[in-house]
């Protein structure tokens, strides 16, 4: 494979202000970029690094194969580093503008190491790096510092963090470009840790690209397929709100114990977020533009995308989409994640009426599921002042103080919160959350199967297009039987880890565009190399078991659903739901998960407790 | 509606220019410079589009005089109608 195709790794020592160059690696193309980049380089520190707060916890940003080319939808920022919420190797995901950027100016990866005695952010231009003082950065939230260092330095794009990250909550991010979220889980904790308030870069070197004129033409390909996508125009103003039929039975309230009323629900939906539409906004090279931003009173203000808010605001009871978009604005600009921060609220709230917290834990008050106390824990949490001193520790942090039975009441998967409530219709998106080695994440294994009610037959053109053979989708999606989700997973996932290693975006208009020969082809034509379909699938089975590996070492093996699940979702003035499979014809128990992980480790050739075999590590040259 | 050429010659005949639909994906700007562009800089395509300052979130649209190929493929790769070839 021919080097000069790809750019340097950078890697910065925060002890010591240094900062050298390195190649990439000789078995770049087994794992290409992106996420597969990201795990690469983690495994050299995965079994050596255990506490989130190291200094030698590096945190890893990586751009995808295809980034900064024309390929549409193109500019992923790939993240990894050891997560301070659940303490998993947890790869991160984000739109906005820095992968194609840190490309342009020459780079495929940062590794950074460390602890700054000082605040710092780090400025790329072109091969000119330098770190720079953050002292009057530092306390900020992340839009004003990202709008100071866009100003600073033009043409840029900026990962920035904000207060919470300065405060090491465990659930902090950080933004790419103020208008995409990148490490739900303490990404931006580990920033905070590190003393780095942000990243900017500048370039202006595009990728070279072997085969040019077939790269153009098989992007312009994909280009044209989403431009002619019969919804692309309800997709330019909803985005991933389009699902609502789906996501508007998901929205449970007061710590997943109750589902929202109807009538709060229609003043969350989709019709009432688009009258605060100000502008679409586009990640670079994407033609499916669905961040945007919004106007609820001031000054309009940049979001990541708006069922977000919806899903939020229906933890902490917002009456509205208006006072959901603010609240998901406020917690974007500290710098925290807006599902978790209310997830952990709503927790502290049950373990005061089971009795596990008194009013001496709580500075006096009774607490109680109303928007008026999610906002004050919230604060007190953010502040770190009191019990919120505690809960900024995430769910699993204080198993002597809070006891069993205060961990029980919490509502994860390894320590992370669902991002839905499942009860509704258990799919894909359960599923993949389950399996997921960083607990619940969004788009990680996103098939059609996320939405209930899919036929069999339009399952199986799903999967054939993500190079599934007719037998197996024939097997996955029977026209007489029940979906195996165990199974289709397992494709999804592989198909998702290969567009992460490109760079691109797994959101369903733009993974329905591309398909493993096309990608494939695009891969060959930049880095002048042989490669097909079934080798894009491989990098992503290879991918996604490393994945896997990497989190080994921490012992994140098990999945389990919380019991709170196996109980029925209350829903006003209507019948309670209860957790089904995707046909909704079979009760869905703790003995049913089990199966299908089962049969899940079993396709992918691992052990029965999950974990990755040596046949495996031989078999796909993992890392080690 | 605000329109921003510079020192063009005859690409206002050409384009409709809408910097009020750009949304900053700079398909333009990439395919210009990975056809025209000297040396695969980013710098050389005719056509540049530049964040605002102060309205952090909208973008000026800029060609330089060496745009006369006329290729139109900048129109052609924008997915948000910023640049429109003009009819007739």
């Amino acid at each position: 494979m021919r080097t000069d195709c790809l750019g340097k790794i950078l890697n910065i020592d925060l002890d010591n202000a240094h900062i050298t160059e390195t190649n990439v690696l000789d078995n770049y193309q087994d794992y290409l970029g992106g996420m597969g980049l990201a795990n690469l380089l983690a495994a050299r520190y995965a079994d050596r690094v255990t506490d989130p707060f190291s200094s030698i916890n590096p945190l890893i940003v990586t751009v995808g194969t295809l980034a900064g080319t024309p390929a549409p939808s193109s500019s992923r920022t790939s993240a990894m580093t050891l997560m301070p919420l659940n303490g998993a190797w947890g790869s991160a995901n984000a739109g906005g503008g820095f992968a194609a950027r840190l490309k342009w100016a020459g780079y495929e990866a940062l590794v950074i190491t460390g602890r700054s005695p000082k605040p710092v952010y780090l400025a790329i231009d072109n091969t000119a790096v330098k770190l720079l003082p953050a002292d009057a950065l530092w306390g900020k939230g992340i839009l004003e510092t990202t709008e100071t260092l866009w100003r600073q330095h033009k043409d840029s794009s900026v990962i920035a963090i904000g207060p919470a990250g300065e405060k090491k909550i465990t659930f902090a991010l950080s933004l790419v470009d103020n208008m995409a979220t990148l490490g739900r889980g303490g990404l931006g904790a580990v920033m905070g840790d590190k003393g780095l308030k942000a990243v900017v870069v500048k370039g202006t070197q595009l990728p070279k690209i072997v085969h040019k004129s077939k790269f153009l033409a098989l992007a312009q390909d994909v280009h044209q397929r989403m431009r002619k996508l019969s919804w692309r125009n309800q997709w330019l103003r909803q985005g991933v709100y389009l699902g609502w039929s789906r996501w508007k039975e998901e929205l449970s309230t007061e710590n997943f114990s109750r589902r929202l009323p109807s009538e709060q629900i229609d003043r969350l939906s989709p019709q009432a977020y688009e009258k605060h539409i100000v502008r679409p906004l586009a990640c670079i090279s994407c033609p499916m533009a669905d961040k945007a931003t919004v106007k609820t009173g001031g000054a309009a203000k940049p979001i990541s995308y708006g069922l977000q808010a919806a899903l939020s605001g229906a933890r902490w009871g917002a009456k509205d989409i208006s006072q959901a978009l603010d609240g998901m604005i406020e917690a974007n600009d500290y710098g925290v994640d807006d599902l978790t921060l209310y997830a952990v609220v709503g927790w502290a709230i049950d373990m005061y009426q089971a009795g596990i917290l008194s009013k001496e834990d709580t500075g006096g008050r009774a607490l109680a599921h109303t928007a008026e106390e999610y906002g004050l824990l919230a604060r007190e949490i953010l502040e770190r002042r009191g019990l919120g001193d505690l809960l900024a520790e995430g769910f699993m942090a204080n198993k002597e103080r809070f006891g069993e039975k205060g961990i029980e009441l919490a509502v994860h998967i390894r320590g992370m919160d669902l991002i839905s409530d499942p009860r509704p219709h258990s799919s894909g998106f359960l599923f993949s959350q389950l399996t997921n080695p960083r607990g619940p994440y969004v788009v990680q294994g996103n098939s059609p199967a996320f939405t209930p009610g899919k036929k069999p037959a339009s399952l199986r053109r799903f999967l054939l297009s993500i190079g599934v053979s007719e037998d197996k989708a024939k097997i996955i999606a029977p026209d007489d039987g029940e979906l195996d989700l165990a199974l289709l997973v397992r494709h999804t996932e592989d198909w998702y880890a290969a567009v992460s290693s490109l760079g691109v975006c797994a959101r369903q208009p733009v993974i329905q565009c591309y398909d493993p020969d096309s990608a494939a082809r695009m891969v060959a034509a930049v880095l002048g190399i042989d490669f097909n379909g079934e080798d894009l699938l491989q990098v992503g089975e290879r991918v996604w078991n490393q994945y896997r590996l990497n989190n080994g070492h921490q012992g994140q093996g098990q999945e389990i659903l919380p019991d709170q699940l196996y109980q029925p979702l209350t829903v006003p003035g209507s019948e309670d739901y209860l957790l089904k499979n995707y046909e909704q014809d079979r009760k869905v128990t703790p003995q049913y998960v089990e199966n299908s992980l089962q049969r899940y480790y079993a396709k992918r050739g691992w052990d029965n407790k999950g974990r990755v075999t040596s046949k495996n590590i031989e078999r796909l040259q993992l890392s080690q | 509606m605000k329109m921003l050429l510079r020192d063009i010659n005859h690409a206002p005949d050409k384009f409709q220019v809408s910097e009020h639909n750009c949304c900053g994906c700079l398909h333009c700007m990439v395919v210009c410079a990975e056809i025209w562009g000297e040396g695969s800089s980013l710098n050389s395509a005719r056509v540049k589009v530049c964040r605002n300052t102060g309205d952090y979130y909208g973008y000026s649209i800029y060609f330089d005089s060496d745009c006369r190929s006329g290729c139109k493929l900048c129109a052609k790769w924008c997915p948000y109608g910023a640049l429109q070839v003009k009819e007739g």
